[in-house]
């Protein structure tokens, strides 16, 4: 290569460099990411607002504080699970927050080595709530720990560095996270639809009224994470249950 | 040519690294980052104030759980469900007995004179009917809901005993004798229509909004209708008769007597406290959880119904607590 060309690569390679130094780097690229995701539907929300499709006058809403998500979420925890060749986690808290459109689930611990307990790591495991479903039979709310990023806060080790953690973390990559959410239970909403609502038979004078039943259909239309509420949206309808063998009235009060 | 490769290997090597770079490791500085920062915190904040002023979500921060039903489910809620509460309901009338007697006068060739005395007696055995109610009319208001309920007696059937019995005086009774006839026939409830008016009181009981249904006790006028067959019994019954005794038993007019009889009917009492079974509407806090390893109670502290003008709101304060401690 002539002196041109050297030159020419090394003020490239120079420009990368210094851009490199100003740029973020693959952390902040993530957040970009996050963020462009989040402001997407957040911008499909309000258009979903505007249309009345979204919190209209249809929807029976469900919000649900982040505090009692989190109590709930907590009563799952500690899972404990080995992952990757010689990883042990374990989370222990769990912190929830509903912002901006975005159900953000943090869970705390620690992974260490399964044949070195000592050499251990506090990591922080990053995640959302998906998959909300209403219970076809017991018509209780629920939904899943998704888990998509790890964190290595503090590494405490026989020489472990924490660049060698965070490596071996993305070695673990998304099935083994996906592996661990699967060890959270489904986290159930105490949130219950009665699919149907009795009547009693009664009797009073010459006047007789059978036991009769009205049937609740209950579907999710939407879910929502706003102002630190989990708001769940459903589409409720009432019909006439079905007939009924007539039961024995009892008297009226 | 050798330099021209050389310089085509580095382009491409640049080329391959640039692309790897803006792939894999590029990623925005740090202004660029709080400037995407920024806009999602404006479009939170705009979807916020926007969802409060369209959907006029309630919040209050005390409460677990908030519950919200817009106006317009309450009331299709509530119309079913009073609907529900009324429909189906069945009427059961026995021994129900009716009696009419007088005297006929006519004038006759010496003026007015009595032709005879008839004396009707109707014995409902047993009369069935159902209550049909119609679309409610509800109107909401704090926490209650005036409920205004049209009900229908309808599909109504029975059995009676029909007697007549007439004692002729004078020409009529040297034509037509003494009348004494007995038959049994089948009568039918026309339809009426009642308006029902009550409230439901909404109040949260433990976990679940339920309205308590509350209605006074309304008088029903129940006819009677005897069936074609009854008529054909009492056509029978006059054309049997000469001629003369048709003519005075028309002048009793022995089917608009019994019409009148029966049409008047009887008044029943429905009793209120009949409509009045509390209506749970459907969402509800589960009392306990189970988690591995471990069984918790749900506490649950009830606020107060909120009606706004788009939706009906109420909250709970919830804790969890392991099932072995003590209720607060």
């Amino acid at each position: 290569m002539d002196c041109l060309g050297q030159r020419a690569l090394a003020f490239v390679l120079a420009g990368l460099a210094l851009a490199g130094c100003q740029a973020g780097g693959p952390r902040a690229r993530a957040e970009a990411a996050a963020l462009r995701r989040q402001a997407d539907t957040l911008r499909n929300l309000i258009a979903a607002v505007e249309t009345d499709e979204a919190f209209s006058s249809r929807h029976v809403t469900l919000g649900i504080g982040q505090e009692l998500v989190r109590d709930l979420l907590q009563l799952t925890l500690p899972i404990e699970t080995v992952t990757a060749p010689d990883l042990h986690v374990r989370l222990e808290t769990a912190q929830v927050a509903f912002e901006s459109g975005e159900s953000r689930v943090t869970l705390r611990g620690r992974v260490s080595r399964a044949s070195s307990p000592g050499t251990f790591a506090d990591v922080v495991v990053h995640g959302g709530l998906h998959r909300f479903e209403v219970g076809e039979r017991a018509g209780q709310v629920s939904a899943r720990v998704a888990l998509d990023r790890v964190e290595v806060r503090q590494a405490e080790a026989e020489g472990l560095r924490r660049e060698l953690i965070e490596g071996l973390l993305q070695h673990i990559g998304a099935p083994s996270l996906a592996s661990l959410a699967d060890q959270i239970p489904p986290l159930a909403i105490p949130v219950r639809f009665e699919r149907t609502l009795e009547l009693g038979a009664m009797r009073a004078g010459p006047f007789e009224i059978a036991r009769s039943s009205l049937r609740f259909r209950v579907g999710l239309a939407q879910v929502v994470a706003l102002g630190g509420r989990l708001w769940v949206l459903l589409d409720v309808s009432a019909a006439p249950g079905p007939e009924r063998p007539p039961g024995r009235p009892e008297a009226g009060p | 040519m050798r330099r021209w490769v050389r310089a085509a290997f580095a382009a491409a090597v640049l080329l391959a690294g640039g692309f790897a770079y803006a792939r894999f490791w590029w990623g925005p500085g740090p202004e660029a980052l709080e400037r995407q920062r920024r806009e999602v915190q404006r479009l939170g904040e705009w979807l916020e104030r926007r969802l409060r002023e369209r959907a006029r979500l309630h919040d209050s921060a005390g409460d677990s759980v908030l519950v919200g039903v817009p106006a317009g489910v309450a009331e299709r809620l509530a119309g079913e469900a009073v609907t529900g509460l009324a429909s189906g309901i069945r009427l059961t009338l026995r021994d129900l007995r009716f009696r009419k007697s007088d005297e006929l006068r006519a004038r006759l060739l010496l003026g007015r004179r009595s032709v005879g005395r008839f004396v009707l007696s109707v014995h409902v055995h047993e009369v069935r009917a159902v209550l049909r109610p119609g679309k409610p009319r509800l109107r909401f208001g704090n926490d209650r809901v005036g409920v205004t309920l049209p009900v229908a007696v309808e599909d109504g059937s029975g059995r009676a005993r029909l007697r007549f019995k007439w004692d002729g005086r004078g020409m009529a009774g040297a034509v037509c004798g003494d009348v004494s006839v007995t038959r049994e026939v089948t009568a039918t409830v026309p339809r009426r229509s009642h308006t029902l008016q009550g409230v439901l009181r909404l109040s949260v009981d433990e976990s679940a909004l339920v309205g308590q249904p509350e209605f006074g006790d309304v008088e029903l006028q129940v006819p009677i209708e005897p069936s074609a067959e009854a008529w054909r019994f009492v056509d029978e019954l006059i054309a049997r008769r000469s001629a003369l005794c048709r003519a005075a038993l028309a002048k009793a007019d022995v089917k608009q007597k019994i019409r009148g009889l029966l049409a008047r009917g009887v008044r029943v009492t429905l009793p209120g406290r009949l409509l009045e079974r509390p209506i749970r509407l459907p969402v509800e806090l589960e009392r306990s959880l189970a988690t591995p390893g471990r069984k918790v109670r749900v506490e649950v502290v009830p606020s107060d119904v909120i009606l706004t003008p788009a939706r009906l709101w109420y909250g709970m304060k919830v804790e969890l607590r392991n099932a072995a401690e003590p209720p607060l």
